[in-house]
């Protein structure tokens, strides 16, 4: 499976329960409206849910935008 | 006195190249801090702006502003800053204040270019201290979403924070995390503490971005953590495995003033072992009134609800008048050097301040000179008689876990003359009927007035500007209309 702009829209929307907000590769999490830390963790359980792995904290310092989430997650998916 | 603001000036003066303010993006050492504090007291002085409200989420700027505040204005006043823009300027206006501080009086400051080393001579030559009263006032908006200002003398405020740093054993080389709101109790409560003990803080805007404090922690070791209970769930799902690459090094955390529930509380006990740890009882009438300890030293044989040993210098009693049928429980009235002085409004004074005792609101319950916490005394429903706590209805309710909140209260009943209304917020209205099936089974063996509920699903139960469930039953009631 490889991650998309696509699956992190569709995570986000469901995580942070947004109707109509379009993200693009250079959006910045916290840019997103209704973005705090309930929804950056409902969103990173989403992903580990979906993908059925684990995220480490580690891995995911430098995760500020949609691109950097999507190279991390997917060069993980490779492992 | 003016104590913070004496106290920040010797150590920014003795330690000009010491880290006291970060933020994820920059760090203030005590000489930029100097510099920075100079020119909020020259446009203070210049503009003979004696009261003065901060209207603003945390930023590496806030502290500046508030010991500025505390050097040269009679009155602070510190506005929530989730508090919309026309009230606040109904606050301004209703009570004379003449400057509000807001994000961009922060960038515009540390725009301007001055020369430094003159302006630091004359600013630490300058006598500008303000004689007279040094208040806070932080507005509390209680359940009815109507703000009140709560005006905490000096004395009070100082009292809190030398009692806190003695108990938590802060000291100036501690580096501690405020990403708690500064412009809440909790949180305001935690700054005087840092700037009256020297220390350094991390500010952050809540934990939204916790893997870059994470981050962060790796460079710059994090000693001192305060956080709610609603926090601590948070970290605790990001950490992980990771949890004592961040804990093994925080000496001291203070937990805020909501019930934890047991997962996290044995989280605390398995992962923090060399931190003191203590979760207080409070309002913002009296930030700090009780403690008890979590991790190492929790005691999981007390009931949940022990609101912990009384603050030193301040007392309790349980004022049983107004309460019945149950004899064993009152409202929790507290007295002693950590209390506000009075409200604003006169009429907000009246019924919660008398003879030095403080009505809290809270109904408790005293047993084996141990205090337990109820729920608020406001939330009593009364169904045909009985009384019943919202509290106790929305905690089994939420529960489960389709159901993201819970709101209780009371509504005419042609029968039992008052009916229990649930509000009940949910992301998935598809599971509607099975989830009222599920609620209503909760209450199978329960006596009967538990059972007249009348269940609402909505999208987001209403809240106040402050983000606590909305408790104005008027209010309510037109919902269901």
């Amino acid at each position: 499976m490889k991650i998309d702009l696509k699956f992190i829209q569709m995570v986000i929307k469901s995580s942070l329960n947004l109707k109509n907000y379009k993200l693009n590769l250079n959006s910045k999490f916290e840019k997103i409206p209704k973005w705090d830390s309930l929804g950056y963790m409902k969103m990173i359980s989403e992903i580990e849910s979906r993908l059925k792995l684990n995220i480490d904290i580690d891995e995911i310092v430098e995760a500020n935008t949609v691109i950097n989430l999507i190279e991390i997650l997917n060069k993980k998916l490779k492992k | 006195m003016t104590v913070l603001y004496r106290n920040s000036i010797l150590n920014f003066k003795k330690n000009p190249k010491k880290v006291f303010f970060y933020d994820l993006k920059q760090e203030f050492s005590g000489s930029k801090c100097l510099i920075l504090l100079s020119k909020i007291v020259k446009f203070l002085k210049k503009n003979n702006i004696s009261t003065i409200g901060i209207y603003s989420k945390n930023t590496i700027y806030w502290p500046l502003w508030y010991l500025a505040a505390d050097g040269c204005c009679k009155d602070l006043f510190v506005i929530n800053s989730l508090f919309n823009d026309r009230l606040v300027t109904n606050i301004q206006k209703k009570y004379k204040i003449q400057y509000i501080v807001n994000n961009a009086d922060y960038i515009k400051f540390n725009k301007e270019n001055n020369n430094q080393n003159k302006f630091i001579k004359q600013f630490l030559n300058q006598r500008f201290i303000q004689k007279g009263k040094n208040n806070n006032i932080i507005f509390t908006s209680g359940s009815t979403g109507y703000p009140k200002g709560a005006i905490i003398p000096e004395s009070s405020y100082l009292h809190v924070a030398k009692v806190l740093i003695k108990k938590m054993s802060q000291k100036k080389n501690d580096l501690e995390l405020l990403s708690m709101p500064l412009d809440h109790s909790f949180g305001l409560a935690r700054l005087r503490c840092a700037l009256l003990s020297g220390c350094s803080v991390l500010i952050t805007d809540g934990i939204k971005n916790f893997p870059s404090i994470y981050k962060f922690s790796h460079n710059n070791v994090i000693t001192g953590l305060s956080l709610l209970p609603s926090a601590i769930e948070i970290i605790r799902s990001l950490l992980k495995k990771k949890v004592n690459n961040f804990s093994n090094r925080i000496k001291y955390f203070e937990i805020g003033s909501t019930t934890i529930n047991e997962a996290s509380r044995y989280w605390l006990k398995n992962n923090f072992k060399n931190t003191k740890i203590l979760h207080h009882y409070g309002t913002t009438e009296a930030s700090r009134s009780f403690f008890r300890h979590r991790g190492k030293e929790d005691d999981f044989r007390i009931p949940k609800n022990w609101i912990g040993n009384i603050m030193d210098n301040c007392e309790y009693m349980i004022d049983k008048k107004k309460v019945s049928p149950n004899k064993n429980q009152g409202e929790l009235l507290l007295r002693g050097k950590n209390l506000f002085l009075e409200y604003l409004e006169k009429k907000d004074s009246k019924n919660k301040r008398k003879s030095g005792w403080f009505r809290t609101g809270d109904l408790c319950k005293e047993k084996d000179s141990k205090v337990f916490l109820i729920g608020r005394l406001d939330n009593q429903l009364n169904i045909g008689g009985e009384k019943i706590q919202a509290e106790e209805i929305e905690a089994l309710v939420e529960k489960l876990k389709e159901v993201k909140k819970c709101l209780c209260f009371q509504a005419p009943d042609k029968i039992w003359i008052n009916k229990i209304v649930c509000l009940i917020e949910i992301n998935n209205f598809s599971i509607k009927k099975k989830l009222e099936k599920s609620i209503l089974n909760i209450f199978d063996d329960y006596p009967n007035h538990y059972k007249q509920l009348t269940i609402k699903f909505l999208e987001n139960i209403p809240t106040t500007s402050n983000g606590k469930k909305l408790r104005e039953q008027k209010k309510l009631i037109q919902l269901l209309k």
